[in-house]
């Protein structure tokens, strides 16, 4: 979840507000969930293994290397994130957090060897995203630059997901080669609503040249629905080559059949004077208006019907190691396009900036070791890398002498870019197997660093942001 | 330690099993932890652990039969099915366990011991019933089997042995292909106590590979298609008239409930001799043991008064 912070409007004494466009679940890393029983432990690489249910989100192709029917379910018992906008209020951090829980996997795998040999059928419920937030942030005094802002108060709720469920076969045509298809029907819901409140003591002069004491007040409340339906299909392929190598290739596309960003929002901006109390807080800038009260409300409910655009293919290269029956290791390289600007066909407006990705490339490696035949600790490290351009401090203000309000070019240039963090991440679990059975829990960490422009101005803020999870799964071979 | 004092032993550690899951919640996913359950030694807890598998067993293969014939929802006759069943497995050789009894809304003659102690008898063998001794030495047969655990031991056995053959063939057909046999993963140890009860929790199996499903499922073919091994029918049947005779009815009352089947159409008694000996058989099993027990000698009670008040009041037949 990211929103900018409606403080620009009241900076700037009562000039218009920041557009406040939040961006809900975290659609531009494609490693916030982990997915499937062994795949979780191993940092997601696992394309070159894919030999259980979660095939169908890994390779396909794996599927047909199968050794038995089996059933899995995997649950975040709980996670956590915390990203935090270093000075973003001044010499005051500004922290966003959320918590929850989801189910990132639940699925099963059917050999049909007694039909057609070498085939094999799969089904998947998978979580690749979700978040869930309750956060209630007031703030009393602080400053940015030479403005005191007297109180600052954001109330934020979200919810988020995006998930998968879907069917898929391999099928091995050689020994040595699998071959897989799989169909899910992807769905991403993101909903926030979102009140804030920002109070300044400041100077109001007068057309008459007088002046009185007074307070610049923004208020904004904000709902946005954002909803995307579609089909995925995934190719895939696995081949096992001599000494216990395997390679996997996999390549995966959103085709969006629907797609629709709904926002309302009010945005009230009033101007007071303090007539009662002369002698007021008077840090805060001064400004000229004909009438010392004045209050402006904004209202907008627009409905976008392409705010997305495209999505992005996957293309995911692994390669895995069988060393021995107690240790495999396993590496995935994966590839997302780019959905530029032009791609993205919506109205022009900072939705389609802020909706654009760049191609990316995460890396995964993880390995099993059976430290006892019923004890397989599995460790893997990953990264999960920002779809988001990298961001610019802009330079054009002073000299221009425009602001983030004035025009949407430069808005678009040096207010509205988005947050970029890239993450590096670790998992860690421990299964416990039954000769029909298997549990497994662990946790997975990660960090990131990166910047944003969480004003909505053309300042900068260093941030740094840390999830983690705790997980546990249960499979069933049957 | 002697003979008898192994079998003590043991039906002390089944009445504590049974103690316990009978104070406890009944259903493996939602007990707590008990005291007496974590005081166990690990000897009583495997015990425990497969008296509680039996029950779970038991109760699925009595839902589905309940299911599949209906139940007579009629309290006093049940209360009295119960009074008398209760009541003769207190004389048998396992008194400490529970029974259940219920009656099926069908007409053929029949009745059936699930595991755990769930015993459902049909209405048409309610009404070929003469005299509260009869019913006595139906109930002492059905008692028999959940005692000695026939119809359980048979699903454990058959189970790992199904397990086994499936185990091996699956072993074969991947050591055969070796770019399945570089994915096999060392084979599992032998669940812990912790473990297996923690894997139960969650995936709903115990022990190693015995489903509660997949075992009732086995078991309502066994009861319904296959039967169990005849010799275990002689023996219920035996056992059955000695409990009724500890009870204090007459001895010969089994003889009569059988030979009034012999009359009965081909119909009635269709599907119990497609799981059971033949009616012949077992009444000629029976005059062994009567003749072995000098049952002429013994005077037991008929209870055919009372059982006539009760079947003035059976329910109607369905149509049908």
């Amino acid at each position: 979840m990211r929103s900018r912070l409606l403080l620009c409007g009241v900076t700037a004494g009562l000039g218009l507000a920041t557009v406040a466009t939040p961006l809900l679940a975290d659609q531009f890393h494609y490693n916030n969930v982990l997915v499937g029983t062994r795949a979780m432990g191993m940092g997601g690489a696992f394309a070159g293994i894919a030999d259980d249910a979660s095939g169908i989100y890994y390779n396909p192709g794996g599927l047909a290397f199968a050794l038995s029917n089996d059933i899995q379910g995997s649950a975040n018992a709980f996670y956590g994130k915390n990203t935090v906008y270093k000075k973003a209020l001044g010499s005051t951090d500004f922290t966003e957090e959320s918590s929850g829980s989801l189910t990132p996997f639940f699925g099963g795998l059917q050999k049909l060897d007694r039909y057609v040999q070498g085939l094999v059928a799969a089904f998947g419920v998978y979580y690749t995203d979700g978040d869930l937030k309750d956060q209630d942030t007031p703030i009393d005094q602080f400053q940015i630059g030479s403005t005191v802002i007297d109180r600052y108060h954001r109330t934020s709720n979200a919810r988020a997901s995006t998930y998968f469920a879907g069917a898929g076969v391999g099928y091995r045509i050689l020994n040595n080669l699998g071959i897989g298809l799989g169909v899910s029907y992807f769905n991403a819901d993101e909903l926030v609503q979102e009140f804030q409140y920002a109070k300044q003591s400041l100077r109001i002069k007068l057309s008459d040249g007088s002046s009185v004491d007074g307070w610049s007040i923004l208020a904004s409340n904000i709902r946005q629905h954002l909803a995307v339906y579609g089909m995925q299909p995934t190719l895939g392929v696995q081949v096992a080559l001599p000494s216990g190598f395997t390679a996997g290739l996999t390549v995966k596309k959103i085709f969006v059949a629907s797609q629709s960003l709904e926002t309302a929002s009010d945005i009230s901006k009033t101007l007071v004077s303090d007539t009662q109390n002369s002698a007021a807080t008077k840090n805060g800038p001064s400004t000229t208006v004909a009438n010392p009260i004045q209050n402006t409300v904004t209202k907008q409910v627009t409905k976008s019907t392409n705010p997305v655009g495209d999505l992005p293919l996957e293309a995911r290269v692994g390669v895995a190691w069988f060393a021995s029956s107690s240790f495999v290791w396993s590496l995935d390289l994966s590839y997302h396009d780019g959905v530029t600007d032009a791609d993205v066909k919506t109205d022009p407006n900072a939705v389609r900036a802020a909706y654009a990705k760049e191609a990316i490339v995460n890396l995964a490696t993880g390995v099993e070791w059976y430290v006892t035949p019923s004890f397989p600790l599995r460790f893997g490290v990953f990264t999960n890398n920002d779809a988001r351009p990298e961001l610019k401090k802009g330079t054009a203000d002073a000299a221009s002498g425009q602001t983030c309000s004035q025009s949407l070019d430069y808005y678009k240039k040096y207010c509205a870019q988005p947050d970029h963090i890239d993450y590096y991440g670790g998992s860690l679990f421990i299964a416990w197997v039954q000769p029909n059975s298997q549990i497994a829990a662990g946790i997975t960490l990660q960090s990131g660093n990166g910047k944003a422009q969480k004003l909505g101005d053309d300042a900068v803020q260093e941030v740094k942001s840390n999830q983690y999870s705790f997980a546990f799964s249960a499979t069933h071979n049957m | 330690m002697t003979l008898d004092s192994h079998v003590r032993l043991g039906r002390c550690r089944l009445a504590v099993a049974a103690g316990v899951l009978a104070a406890s919640a009944c259903t493996v996913k939602t007990q707590q932890a008990d005291p007496l359950e974590k005081s166990m030694t690990p000897e009583e807890r495997a015990v425990f652990e497969d008296y509680r598998m039996e029950v779970e067993v038991g109760r699925n293969m009595a839902g589905r039969l309940l299911g599949y014939y209906g139940v007579v929802e009629d309290p006093k006759l049940v209360a009295y099915l119960n009074q008398i069943g209760t009541y003769v497995a207190s004389y048998g050789d396992y008194p400490d366990r529970r029974y259940m009894f219920a009656i099926l809304k069908h007409e053929s003659v029949n009745a059936f011991a699930c595991p755990g102690g769930y015993i459902l008898v049909t209405m048409g063998a309610l009404r070929n019933a003469s005299s509260e001794a009869e019913l006595a030495a139906v109930l002492g047969h059905e008692v028999a089997h959940v005692g000695k655990r026939h119809m359980y031991d048979a699903l454990k056995s058959m189970k790992q042995k199904d397990l086994d053959e499936a185990l091996a063939k699956k072993r074969a057909a991947i050591d055969s292909d070796p770019y399945l046999k570089m994915r096999q993963r060392p084979e599992p140890e032998s669940s812990s106590a912790a473990g297996s009860r923690l894997a139960t929790y969650l995936t709903g199996k115990a022990g190693v590979g015995l489903s509660i499903m997949a075992a009732a499922a086995a078991g309502m073919q066994m009861i319904t298609e296959k039967g169990l091994d005849k010799e275990l029918e002689y023996e219920a049947d035996q056992e059955g008239v000695k409990y009724a005779i500890r009870a204090g009815y007459e001895p010969r009352a089994m003889m009569t409930f059988l030979g009034r089947l012999e009359d009965h159409s081909a119909k009635k008694v269709k599907n119990l001799e497609k799981t059971h000996p033949s009616v012949k058989e077992r009444r000629d099993q029976l005059a062994k043991l009567l003749l072995s027990l000098k049952a002429e000698d013994i005077i037991g009670a008929d209870g055919e008064d009372r059982f006539k008040k009760v079947k003035a009041k059976f329910p109607e037949p369905e149509a049908g």
